[in-house]
């Protein structure tokens, strides 16, 4: 695949901001960034870097990005302190404590002590902070999900190693805490626009994609995309489609993935399955190949595209879909709220019914699906694309070096 | 020999203050203690929309959480009205937010409180003031310059200025161009009302005036 440039994204977001990226650049030119996380490939925080990291070196940083090595006991546990971060209970011990900071001991060796910007990503290197040297650089932790509700005994272990550094970074305003005496930054995460799951596709691409599952381009139908997890709702969204099925014979389309290593995910496919089949007009489609292409080909096609999340990150499903000119109909939580200007760009729902009720508004009336659907698409434009991000993140950069309230004149 | 004017542009990120409201009462001791950083961004959060997605998003930050969570459409149409351009301080216009929501609360002590989700949380931008490369001595780069430069430098130029500024104009453009001799497009300049675009509609109104007047003369 083609390497993507920033000057690749003047056409979506303008010559101005990239301008404004390179002004910002030369006030950090050579600076020397080091990115920790856990792991080169799969999930958000990969996929962020991968497009951050060598967007960052273009601008004429130095950046590079490690990953902490750890036992499957390590992993283990930071995944339970990922669902007790998200407020779900789960069952933490001390010696999880012991064993977390006893693998920072280990991967101490990792950090570069030559950088003058360490950013942590999510709790799994936290514990790095312990082993800064102060004078010589300054510390981001870049927090990736949303812990406003966070258990309260990981959060009482976590909270005094994000004290240790210069800035933490939060997706949205809701996701602060109110604990930190350190400074808190707010800025969203963004969507690849030339990726498989988000570049535009021929018609004969949708085409095929929506064969292979049994549809046609010039069929309406609605959809959700969501991993099979209770909180996204997929039996909420079921039972939208069977208010709407009283008034419209439209399919309802639900793609979804799991692990199969993920018990209580298939725990959910296999109940939402069951419910599923006792409906008329529903496709479930599970763990699609190729994925990306699939997702992108249904979210284009779609005549109405429902979020029905119960709770939520950020939630960039919804930016995805944004990005595709649709108005989705989405759960009034997390970062969907920040994403759906209620009315303007989609819909913020909080019961099934409100999520039937707008969903027949849409089917009935493609002319206010297609207005919203392009004011979606300008905000995901304006807002949620990798160079807002790199925008963002280099002003925290200054924000650390020069810290202080309000505006600085650099004169560089 | 004409003065050059130098162009800059301010870029920041948005950063939490610590404050936030769940009723009237909170948010009248946010307007109370937040840093004046906050209250700026606040009132003019809405010109970097460069979509006027609804209506509301015209007004300020306070008066749309008002109208839009507490439904106390009243306060909110008069801390909408609260319009910088009245004012020569961020203290200033606070002081009006603040007895407007006063004299709305009278004597009322106990307030209905809104979910934590559903909270007005007090930001504030950290910004950059950064000398953009693009140095001019004549009308046409000058407006070149403007088509390249985003809503930072329109932002510094024209919004912060009025602020900064003790001279005759309220902006530094207008001040540049009567050195430069175009007097007339900087008092025309200086009526424009920069609350009523977003940044990026108003680069544009500021380079449709300097187009018309190199055009007339």
């Amino acid at each position: 695949m083609k390497k993507v440039k920033l000057e690749d994204y003047i056409p979506l977001v303008g010559e101005a901001t990239i301008e404004e990226i390179k002004l910002l650049a030369q006030q950090l030119k050579g600076a020397r960034v080091q990115h920790i996380n856990s792991t080169k490939t799969g999930g958000g925080v990969a996929e962020i870097l991968n497009q951050l990291v060598p967007l960052m070196n273009e601008i004429g940083l130095e950046v590079e990005w490690d990953v902490i090595e750890g036992t499957e006991e390590f992993f283990d546990l930071t995944k339970s302190f990922h669902v007790a971060l998200h407020g779900a209970r789960t069952r933490i011990t001390q010696k999880m404590f012991q064993i977390y900071k006893k693998m920072q001991v280990v991967n101490q060796e990792k950090i570069d002590k030559n950088a003058d910007f360490v950013i942590l990503h999510d709790p799994q290197p936290l514990g790095l902070s312990e082993f800064r040297q102060r004078e010589k650089s300054k510390w981001i932790w870049c927090c990736h999900i949303d812990i406003s509700e966070a258990d309260t005994r990981v959060w009482r272990f976590l909270s005094p190693l994000v004290d240790l550094v210069d800035g933490a970074i939060f997706h949205i305003p809701q996701f602060t805490k109110a604990d930190l005496d350190i400074p808190q930054y707010v800025m969203p995460p963004f969507i690849d626009a030339f990726s498989d799951k988000n570049r535009d596709l021929r018609e004969s691409e949708i085409y095929k994609f929506l064969k292979k599952y049994g549809f046609s381009t010039d069929e309406k139908f609605i959809l959700q995309v969501s991993r099979f997890d209770k909180l996204k709702d997929p039996l909420g969204a079921l039972q939208a489609f069977k208010i709407v099925q009283k008034s419209f014979k439209v399919p309802f389309v639900y793609i979804g993935n799991f692990a199969p290593d993920d018990p209580p995910g298939k725990k959910v496919y296999e109940e939402f399955i069951q419910e599923a089949n006792k409906v008329p007009g529903v496709t479930v489609i599970a763990n699609p190949d190729p994925n990306d292409l699939v997702v992108n080909a249904f979210q284009r096609s779609a005549s109405v595209i429902l979020q029905k999340s119960i709770r939520e990150g950020f939630g960039l499903v919804v930016t995805e879909a944004m990005w595709k000119k649709q108005a989705v109909i989405g759960g009034d939580t997390g970062g969907i709220r920040y994403q759906i200007v209620d009315e303007a760009t989609g819909f913020l729902v909080n019961t099934v019914e409100g999520a039937a009720f707008w969903t027949r508004q849409l089917l009935s009336n493609p002319k206010l699906a297609t207005l919203l659907g392009e004011q979606a698409y300008d905000r995901v434009r304006a807002n949620f694309l990798p160079p807002h991000y790199l925008r963002n993140l280099l002003c925290v950069l200054l924000s650390v070096k020069h810290p202080g309230r309000g505006v600085a004149c650099l004169n560089k | 020999m004409k003065d050059k004017f130098q162009f800059f542009t301010e870029i920041g990120v948005v950063r939490w203050t610590g404050f936030t409201a769940d009723s009237l009462g909170s948010l009248l001791e946010g307007l109370r203690d937040v840093p004046g950083s906050s209250i700026f961004y606040h009132l003019h959060h809405a010109l970097f929309h460069r979509q006027r997605l609804t209506l509301h998003y015209v007004m300020n930050d306070f008066a749309r959480w008002v109208h839009n969570t507490l439904e106390e459409k009243p306060l909110a149409e008069k801390l909408a009205s609260v319009d910088p351009l009245q004012f020569d301080s961020i203290r200033g216009a606070r002081e009006k937010l603040i007895r407007y929501v006063e004299s709305y609360i009278g004597e009322i002590q106990v307030f209905p409180r809104v979910p934590k989700v559903r909270e007005l949380y007090f930001m504030e931008l950290r910004s950059f003031v950064i000398p953009a490369q693009v140095e001019v001595e004549n009308l046409n780069d000058f407006i070149n310059g403007l088509r390249r430069l985003g809503r930072g430098a329109m932002l510094h130029h024209f919004i912060e200025a009025r602020y900064r500024r003790k001279g005759k104009y309220h902006n530094d453009f207008s001040e540049w161009l009567e050195t430069y001799g175009a007097k007339e497009a900087a008092q025309k300049l200086d009526k424009l009302n920069p609350y009523l675009y977003d940044l990026e509609t108003l680069r544009d109104k500021t380079i449709d005036i300097l187009k018309a007047y190199r055009e007339k003369s």
